[in-house]
């Protein structure tokens, strides 16, 4: 971290000490860079939809045009806005009653579930969504044919249909509304249900007017949250949605770009729609979190959460919990394994298990493109981690600690990309440097901006909020004593944020792994990245080798969030 | 302050320095129409100074990566790397680079429908290479802008434990038949497959043929690779048109899939040509030689794809022969790809669904 920290001269060029906070060159170069990165995909993406109308004859709107009165448009829409709040709901309802599981209860298996529930949040979209596939395709998924075996005369599910990506999305994220509702419960005094209880409300009736109506806020926020991101995805449309012919917006935005001759105008024009959607629903989820105070439980009384004792119903949680587990972790990676040893798509039978190989991660492995992928990969995640880390801790500081009037203004900008779909940064960036002389279209450096506009905001928000908790006599002690800002902020603020850094860039790595939706319009010749690699794969019907490539990759990255969590928890353990 | 507008000064310098040579652009028609005595030496002279070629191709990397070593074998000097996604994003890449004024790519190699949109947009330069000479007329532009390297055969891929082989549909009209109703799966943008059975069987039994075919609810994949990986499967029982390359590929590896003539066959053909801002132009010509030549065929029919040169057999040999194929005329099917997508979608995509 350390050498990241500007040297000597550039932080001479700051006020004088005693001249107060105002303008220290580092935070507002990073503050700048911020700035640029969340504003230039989007000037860009608004010039291209008024230019990017193709051939002579065009009015500068006709892109805007073409896309409100094509036809199935309207049908579009809803399908985004079905899909989207669909599998929100689902992941909303499994989370919350997990979460409440976990939080409240004794049930079985409680300390299983934190661990095994949140691995599909490090498993890449491409693949979760293919793995579910495998499982649940009208013929040959393997769950289908479970229930053929069992009697079932038709193939119950068909992943192909809305449903099914309801399905999928829904499961993939339901670990991230564990995470979010375990939060809101732990910071909800259990004192009133107790009162309930006591006074001789049964379960249902508790759960019905305390526990719910008090998480009624954390519930939307979460759901709009989740709701925003959903809007957003591309592995589960590219996967599921083309095929069905279920289109959504993201769909809409990526088969634009790829029509005859291009239409970036169009692209442009869905991609701003898009953006329209999750503004709306980023500003109504901010009104929200405005009057929490009304639901304010926790006092200055202090309290203990207070585990609810199921009884015998321990058991039949405990195998609520490990259906779950079994659902979300173990059969997708089950599938991806058995067919990664397969010559081609078998049932499991005794013919199958004869003709098992090693032939596919064999190939996979001699691949360049799969070596390239996962260096290029990794050089992002780590690049992308940690100069998010070091940008955010310095535009924090300069939102949360320098007096600079407009200081709102650069919080409001610089957490704006929250509300950008990767793919919509992808097309911005496309415009932006197609058009800008700076040469780094189709190289890492354009996925590495990619991916820096993406996660910024998370970085800075997890910065922000560390920074707010710090008093900052600390840095005016450091400044009374002579330091420079370069000097405190090296050695009182970086140090006093660590835990947000490892944090924040723990999740950054994971989630600069796992991209897909900008990177999959960004790449370029020698800059592969894993998701993009996986998808080709599957595009060109290698399904055994794509299964080869992904039972690697999780194995892997199971193994460094495992590496994780021991480092994290020994930390916790014996501090410093 | 001065030091700051040194350093962007400095930065923006290197920024514009980096651009691709602009010297370099006249050199490519020079490189591409060379005809002399010392042709092959002054193409090896200046690969080495390239030193790298970049292909922009829709061939697998399962098939690709191979016959890429087999070209860096005979030219060690070069180090050759693929671009490699769908034909037609490779086509929408190259097309949407060439205005934004990147020039990466120095082979293109796609589908003729795909290729003809990138020399619609003025990104191709004709080139001459002594291979082509073996290549009958219909196999070579004209004017010198393409040569035929390979050809994908669509044919009818059936899964055998579903479908017995006195069963499989020996002709179009066979599947037209009740027993087919819902079994049939249709790759979600074969557009010119339609075309090109549209163009050899004129409007009204074209229109008639697919309207009934669109009533048997059919089901939709995407990929023609992919199509044939589910027929052996078992999730789909029967497609009109699969690559048979692939079906063959899966069968010899013991997948319960076969394929079926259907007359006539439509062929897609592959083609490759020359980017008129290659960057690598020496690197590139030797890399078409390679692959027009007997040599380059042979990697790629060995990989069992079906090759174009005349005295190149397909491996095994009746990939290629032994029935009538049709093709459509690539700037026909382009200009009028409205048309046909609309039949596509009502006759048959919507029509199944």
């Amino acid at each position: 971290m350390s050498q990241a920290v500007p040297s000597r001269p550039f932080w001479r060029l700051s006020p004088a000490p005693g001249r107060g906070y105002s303008w220290p060159l580092v935070p507002s170069l990073a503050s700048l860079a911020a700035a640029y990165l969340a504003l230039s995909p989007v000037i860009f993406l608004i010039y291209g939809t008024l230019v990017g109308g193709d051939g002579p004859g065009q009015s500068l709107f006709a892109s805007y045009l073409r896309a409100y009165t094509a036809p199935g448009a309207v049908r579009m829409l809803g399908n985004s806005v079905t899909y989207a709040a669909g599998a929100a709901v689902l992941s909303l309802l499994l989370g919350t009653i997990l979460a409440w599981l976990h939080e409240r209860t004794n049930t079985a298996f409680r300390g299983t579930l934190f661990i095994l529930g949140i691995v599909p949040l490090i498993l890449p979209g491409v693949l979760f969504t293919i793995a579910w596939i495998f499982l649940l395709s009208p013929n040959i998924g393997l769950v289908n044919l479970a229930a053929r075996t069992l009697g079932v005369p038709t193939a119950p599910f068909n992943i192909y249909s809305l449903g099914g990506m309801i399905w999928v999305d829904g499961l993939h994220y339901s670990p991230f509304a564990f995470l979010m509702m375990s939060a809101a419960f732990r910071s909800m005094n259990p004192a009133l249900e107790e009162s309930a209880f006591v006074s001789g409300a049964g379960l249902g009736t508790t759960v019905r007017r305390i526990t719910l109506r008090l998480m009624a806020p954390s519930l939307l926020s979460v759901f709009l949250l989740l709701f925003i991101r959903n809007l957003g995805t591309f592995e589960v449309p590219a996967l599921i949605g083309r095929p069905a012919g279920i289109e959504v917006f993201t769909a809409k935005i990526w088969a634009a770009t790829r029509r005859y001759p291009p239409d970036f105008g169009l692209a442009g024009v869905y991609a701003l729609t898009l953006l329209l959607l999750t503004s709306v629903g980023l500003f109504v989820n901010s009104r929200l979190l405005r009057d929490t105070r009304r639901y304010a439980t926790v006092t200055g009384e202090g309290f203990r959460g207070r585990v609810l004792d199921l009884g015998p119903w321990r058991a039949v949680t405990g195998a609520g919990v490990l259906a779950y587990l079994t659902i979300i972790a173990l059969m997708p990676l089950a599938v991806l394994l058995w067919n990664s040893f397969l010559p081609f798509f078998m049932p499991p039978s005794r013919q199958a298990l004869a003709a098992v190989t090693l032939h596919n991660y064999a190939v996979a492995f001699s691949y360049p493109q799969v070596a390239r992928g996962l260096r290029n990969s990794l050089i992002l995640a780590v690049g992308t981690a940690a100069l998010t880390m070091l940008i955010s801790a310095s535009v924090a500081w300069m939102v949360v600690r320098s007096r600079t009037r407009g200081r709102w203004l650069l919080d409001v900008v610089a957490t704006f990309p929250i509300t950008l779909p990767g793919i919509v940064i992808g097309v911005g960036l496309i415009w932006t440097y197609l058009t800008l002389p700076v040469p780094i279209y189709g190289t890492l450096w354009i996925l590495l901006i990619a991916y820096l506009t993406r996660f910024l905001p998370y970085g800075i928000r997890a910065c922000g909020a560390a920074l707010t908790q710090i008093h900052r006599e600390l840095e005016d002690a450091g400044e009374l004593s002579g330091g420079t800002w370069g000097v405190r902020f090296r050695r009182i603020v970086l140090p006093l944020l660590r835990p947000a850094l490892i944090a924040g860039g723990t999740y950054i790595l994971i989630v600069s792994v796992r991209e897909f939706s900008s990177s999959v319009l960004l790449w370029g010749p020698r800059a592969e990245v894993l998701s993009v690699v996986l998808f080709d794969l599957w595009q060109s019907g290698l399904f055994q080798q794509v299964s080869a490539m992904g039972s690697a990759l999780c194995a892997g990255l199971i193994v460094l969030a495992a590496a994780f969590w021991w480092v994290n928890r020994r930390q916790e353990l014996n501090p410093g | 302050m001065a030091r700051i507008v040194a350093v962007l000064a400095i930065t923006l310098g290197l920024c514009l320095s980096s651009l691709p040579g602009m010297a370099a652009q006249d050199q490519v028609p020079l490189v591409a129409l060379y005809r002399a005595t010392d042709r092959q030496q002054i193409l090896e002279a200046g690969a080495r100074r390239e030193g790298r070629l970049l292909l922009y191709s829709a061939l697998s990397l399962e098939e690709a990566n191979p016959l890429l070593e087999a070209f860096t074998r005979r030219y060690p000097f070069v180090r050759a790397e693929i671009y490699r996604a769908s034909t037609e994003d490779v086509a929408l890449k190259v097309i949407t680079e060439y205005r934004g004024r990147k020039y990466l790519a120095d082979v293109v190699e796609l589908s003729s429908i795909d290729l003809g949109k990138v020399q619609k947009e003025g990104i191709l330069t004709p080139f001459a290479s002594p291979r082509s000479g073996a290549y009958p007329r219909s196999a070579k532009s004209p004017e010198g802008y393409w040569v035929m390297t390979r050809a994908n055969m669509l044919v009818a891929g059936y899964n055998t434990r579903a479908v017995a082989a006195a069963d499989a549909p020996k002709s179009y009209d066979d599947l037209l038949q009740s027993r087919w109703q819902g079994k049939v799966a249709v790759e979600a943008d074969d557009q010119i497959w339609l075309a090109s059975l549209w163009d050899f069987w004129g409007e009204g039994k074209a229109r008639e043929y697919f309207s009934r075919l669109g009533r048997q609810g059919l089901q939709v994949r995407k990929g023609h690779s992919a199509l044939a990986e589910l027929i052996a499967a078992g999730e789909v029982p029967l497609s009109p048109h699969v690559y048979n390359h692939r079906a063959e590929q899966l069968k010899r590896r013991g997948a319960p899939i076969d394929w079926a003539v259907l007359d006539p066959v439509v062929a897609v053909p592959q083609m490759i040509g020359l980017p008129r801002r290659a960057a690598n132009p020496h690197a590139a010509m030797l890399f078409i030689d390679y692959m027009l030549s007997s040599e380059g065929q042979a990697v790629l029919a060995k990989l069992g794809r079906v090759v174009a040169h005349p005295f190149v057999p397909s491996d095994p040999p009746y990939l290629g022969r032994g029935f009538r194929y049709v093709t459509i005329d690539p700037a026909k099917f382009l200009s009028q790809f409205d048309f046909y997508n609309r039949l596509w979608e009502e006759l048959l995509v919507r029509g199944g669904r």
